[in-house]
């Protein structure tokens, strides 16, 4: 399902840098950051060391979707488990790359000032934000079932969309001929008292049929991120 | 006073790339030069690799020595924390630096550049920098085996191979915590300090608020890419029309703040800007500075410097209400695709913020609450 002749080399170096072999010498943009395992890391040398220590090894035949800008990879790993890769791709570099999936025992994250928000600035809510406008490589048809993928995604951590404070946020989407790709961010509350929120990535693939309607879709979802330490100053 | 006086269009030069996206093997290889750069050293090809190469032999070749052919000798570093003037200066500042974090890595995230009058050259070059402290620090100890990874901004005024002016902006609270130190603790000591001695090294502060507060927002040409991003800080900043500033982004919008600030969604943006402000009273707001340029898969960056100044006059973020009058100073560099808003990193130093909280650098002095 590629549409770029860049795919099997990309696809050669993500494996190699998910596999997290030394000295790996692929071509990575020096400012990748990546999202994975609950970790947040920025440059070539932290991402080599977090796939060092925690490796992840594609089968040999995953779900690839592909554009000259994104790569998104479904798999399922040997337990069963349904995991997403996404990657940012400039002039044929990987720039950036988030792995859906469990959150790692030792992951944590940075300290943080936190935020007062409200993610949907009305009393009429929806379960997804994004606009089609905003994701050039996506065909705009496509858009419902890119909603429906957060939807579904939401559903997957027992949050009912419609009830729910919960949000995702299209944070990419492409298209592939008749199949998309969207990766979501998740902004999960509890629907009790304290309202406490955590944030997770979910990846969907899907193929459209000739009328509009989707004939298929994988989904990754992961787990909960480590939430930051509030900052009080 | 706005200095941006942009002559050249702000996407001519395409063959001048952005490092984003790009491998360190590619942003070191040496090329021949193929943009008109007058007076600037050989080895540089274009503006973006005269920043970025520069920065390499500077920090990470440790050729420190390359200040004093790459900075005017009577530069003016600008900073939160007061003005560094002079070359010799900027040269011992970077050997203090590195006699206690040798191993800085200077990891070029973009260079948003900008030619404001002929061959007057202006970038905002934005930065993270891994570090690890093993030797000794004036503000935080003994080699510990501590790292930061705090991101920057210099924004850098440059004519034939000399930085004549720079506007420093660094994430210090985030760096302090990484460090393992309260950034109020931190600021406190440093406040306590800025109290003894002459006041009037803190002059640099009053002058840069009455600046602001004297200033008229001049506006980028029609079609420049700047005038969104601009419009959205000011329909928040100076108008306090969130609802509308946020209408100027995407619902996507990506959000990286200040210590550790991070975020999606307009929601989380308008909930930044608004945390800022609702600390500050009789608020003015100003940008100062406006540069753009193309990126990869068709997306542009921008880049606002920008100044504002209020009383802390509210309780909030930065604790209870001072009654001080604050200068919060920064850069703001943006990703449009579409010309909407997908990215918004935003830098200044919260610690010296915290520090003119607390009655440093010239906070406490008689005069300096209006």
């Amino acid at each position: 399902m590629s549409n770029t002749e860049n795919l099997p080399r990309l696809l050669a170096e993500l494996t190699a840098l998910l596999r997290g072999l030394p000295g790996s010498t692929a071509p990575l943009a020096n400012t990748l950051s990546v999202h994975a395992w609950g970790f947040e890391t920025f440059g070539r040398t932290d991402a080599l060391d977090l796939f060092a220590r925690h490796p992840l090894a594609l089968s040999a035949t995953p779900h690839v979707l592909a554009t000259p800008g994104a790569l998104a990879v479904l798999d399922v790993t040997l337990d069963g488990l349904t995991i997403g890769v996404f990657a940012d791709v400039a002039d044929g570099v990987l720039a950036r790359l988030w792995v859906v999936g469990p959150t790692a025992d030792d992951a944590t994250t940075e300290p943080a000032v936190p935020v007062a928000s409200d993610d949907f600035l009305s009393q009429d809510r929806t379960a997804c934000a994004g606009d089609a406008l905003d994701h050039p490589a996506l065909d705009a048809a496509t858009w419902p079932q890119v909603e429906a993928g957060a939807a579904a995604a939401l559903e997957e951590v027992s949050e009912p969309a419609a009830a729910s404070s919960s949000r995702a946020v299209v944070v990419r989407a492409f298209s592939s001929g008749d199949a998309f790709a969207a990766l979501y961010t998740l902004r999960v509350l509890s629907p009790g008292l304290p309202r406490l929120a955590h944030r997770r990535w979910a990846l969907a693939a899907g193929r459209i049929g000739a009328d509009g309607t989707q004939l298929l879709r994988r989904l990754a979802v992961s787990d909960a991120c480590p939430a930051p330490t509030s900052v009080l100053f | 006073m706005n200095t941006a006086m942009t002559t050249t269009p702000w996407n001519q030069h395409p063959q001048v790339r952005s490092p984003v996206g790009r491998t360190i093997g590619d942003l070191l290889a040496l090329r021949p030069r193929h943009q008109p750069l007058d007076g600037f050293d050989d080895v540089y090809f274009d503006f973006v690799d005269y920043i970025v190469r520069c920065t390499h032999r500077i920090w990470e070749e440790k050729d420190i020595g390359l200040c004093r052919t790459h900075y005017a000798d009577d530069v003016v570093m600008h900073t939160l924390a007061g003005p560094a003037r002079g070359r010799e200066s900027v040269v011992q500042g970077t050997l203090g630096a590195l006699a206690a974090y040798a191993d800085r890595q200077v990891i070029a995230e973009d260079v948003i550049w900008s030619e404001d009058a002929p061959a007057l050259f202006y970038s905002s070059h934005r930065i993270t920098s891994r570090s690890t402290l093993e030797g000794s620090d004036a503000l935080y100890g003994a080699a510990s085996g501590a790292a930061q990874m705090a991101t920057t901004v210099a924004d850098c005024l440059v004519r034939e191979n000399l930085i004549v002016e720079e506007w420093l902006f660094r994430d210090n609270a985030r760096a302090a915590l990484q460090m393992g130190h309260a950034p109020r603790a931190v600021a406190l000591a440093q406040a306590e300090a800025d109290q003894a001695g002459d006041p009037q090294r803190h002059a640099w502060r009053r002058q840069w608020m009455d600046k602001v507060r004297g200033a008229q927002q001049a506006w980028p040409e029609a079609g420049h890419p700047a005038e969104g991003p601009m419009r959205m800080l000011c329909a928040a900043w100076v108008d306090d029309l969130y609802g509308e500033a946020a209408a100027a982004v995407s619902p996507s919008v990506e959000v990286r703040w200040p210590t550790g600030r991070r975020g999606w969604g307009r929601g989380y943006l308008i909930g930044c800007l608004v945390q800022l402000r609702a600390q500050l009273h009789d608020f003015h707001f100003n940008v100062e500075h406006w540069a753009a340029r193309p990126l990869p898969n068709g997306e542009v960056a921008v880049a606002l410097r920008w100044a504002g100044c209020g009383v802390h006059a509210s309780q909030g973020v930065w604790g209870t209400a001072s009654g001080r009058e604050i200068l919060v100073a920064g850069s703001s560099h943006y990703v449009l695709r579409n010309g909407r808003i997908v990215r918004d990193q935003t830098v200044f130093d919260e610690l010296a913020v915290l520090r003119q909280v607390l009655g440093g650098l010239g906070a406490n002095l008689p005069g300096a609450t209006q």
